[in-house]
């Protein structure tokens, strides 16, 4: 099942380095049933995930062979920051045509910059849905997204934040004080989802070598909150 | 199957193969020694000494960059009084990333990971992160704004 009904599924996954972003994403994926997978990774942490594509050649090669039929392709982008923006452009285009797919990009905030982003991602965000496509983000960079992004995702789990700014930032969306951003041990994180109106606190601990996602609490948001 | 044989392929959406890399050029990684927006099908400069793969600069430059984001990580980390904006960690990581492929050590890097293979490149460069810490944390951290004179 690909088209998952044409639900919005956009989530956020922040996060300082080692706080467990790329945790979040892996149980992510090893729950996906979808078949459709994209993967923007720069570090190539997530090659047993999908074939790993070192040029666009490739990447376009192997998705437009798999037609309409599952595929899973990791595409590491230039390390050249002004190429690896266009790059992303294209990318979030590529999927946006494709259709149909689950978008999983890491590292965004080396691509995605305050007050910019490219016109593929604004796309992928405000339209992807109509087209089948899911997205999930993860950044070290809260703040650099920009209100369409945040309005639009259906979740979002911060892990622990260092910087201030960026901490009030994915406080200001998740609805808790900045200061239980900055002071989440590595691994745990807290959520929100627009399907529920509770706050969740969790971690991810590792069984039999794989990540797992555990629930610690939830808090029901303040009425207020909910509007 | 000999081509002629093929079943024809089914039509590409004009859109979807508007994308297409060979319609779209300028968005790869410059070959080693190429003029700069020339895409990675080309080849090396006439003359070029065995410059090293385009996957090798680009293993060691991610591993380069990771290690110096590791560093200042650590020492922000260390001295949380530095209290680094998490963005100006990262640009600095940025900065000194753009300072070596300035004089392109990424193509020395590359060619040194090729000769002594990812796992001695990586513990070399974890290595010298380690003793760069160490160095760190046998420094007293730098004061903030020392304490005013009392007003008269």
């Amino acid at each position: 099942m690909t088209d998952n009904k044409r639900r919005a599924s956009i989530v956020a996954v922040m996060g300082a380095t080692g706080s467990g972003k790329s945790s979040s994403i892996r149980v992510a994926l090893d729950a996906d049933q979808g078949g459709r997978v994209l993967l923007w990774d720069v570090k190539g942490e997530y090659l047993r995930y999908g074939v790993e594509c070192r040029t666009r050649r490739e990447l376009f090669d192997r998705a437009l062979k798999a037609g309409a039929g599952p595929f899973a392709l990791a595409f590491r982008p230039s390390f050249d920051l002004d190429i690896g923006r266009a790059q992303f452009n294209w990318f979030c285009m590529l999927a946006y045509k494709l259709g149909n797919v689950l978008v999983v990009g890491d590292e965004l905030h080396r691509v995605i910059r305050a007050g910019w982003s490219p016109a593929g991602w604004s796309m992928l965000i405000s339209m992807g849905r109509d087209r089948g496509v899911r997205v999930i983000a993860a950044s070290q960079r809260p703040a650099e997204f920009d209100k369409g992004f945040w309005d639009q995702a259906t979740v979002i789990r911060g892990g622990r934040l260092n910087g201030e700014a960026s901490a009030r930032t994915l406080a200001g969306v998740l609805m808790v004080p900045w200061q239980d951003i900055v002071a989440l041990p590595e691994l745990h994180w807290i959520q929100r989802s627009i399907s529920r109106p509770v706050i969740v606190r969790g971690h991810i601990a590792w069984r039999a070598g794989r990540p797992v996602e555990v629930v610690d609490r939830e808090i029901n948001l303040p009425s207020a909150a909910r509007g | 199957m000999p081509p002629n044989d093929a079943a024809p392929a089914a039509p590409v959406d004009p859109e979807l193969a508007a994308l297409d890399p060979g319609n779209t050029p300028g968005l790869d990684d410059p070959a080693p020694g190429a003029a700069p927006g020339v895409s990675d099908q080309a080849g090396a400069a006439p003359g070029a000494s065995q410059p090293a793969s385009p996957d090798a600069r680009r293993d060691a430059a991610l591993v380069a960059r990771m290690g110096i984001d590791w560093i200042i990580a650590a020492v922000v980390r260390q001295y949380p009084v530095l209290s680094y904006p998490e963005a100006t960690r990262e640009r600095a990581a940025d900065l000194a990333g753009a300072v070596l492929a300035k004089h392109d050590l990424f193509g020395w890097l590359a060619k040194w990971r090729e000769e002594f293979q990812l796992g001695a490149f990586v513990v070399g460069i974890a290595w010298q992160s380690y003793q760069v810490v160490q160095k760190a944390k046998a420094t007293p951290p730098p004061v903030n704004d020392p304490p005013k004179p009392a007003a008269p």
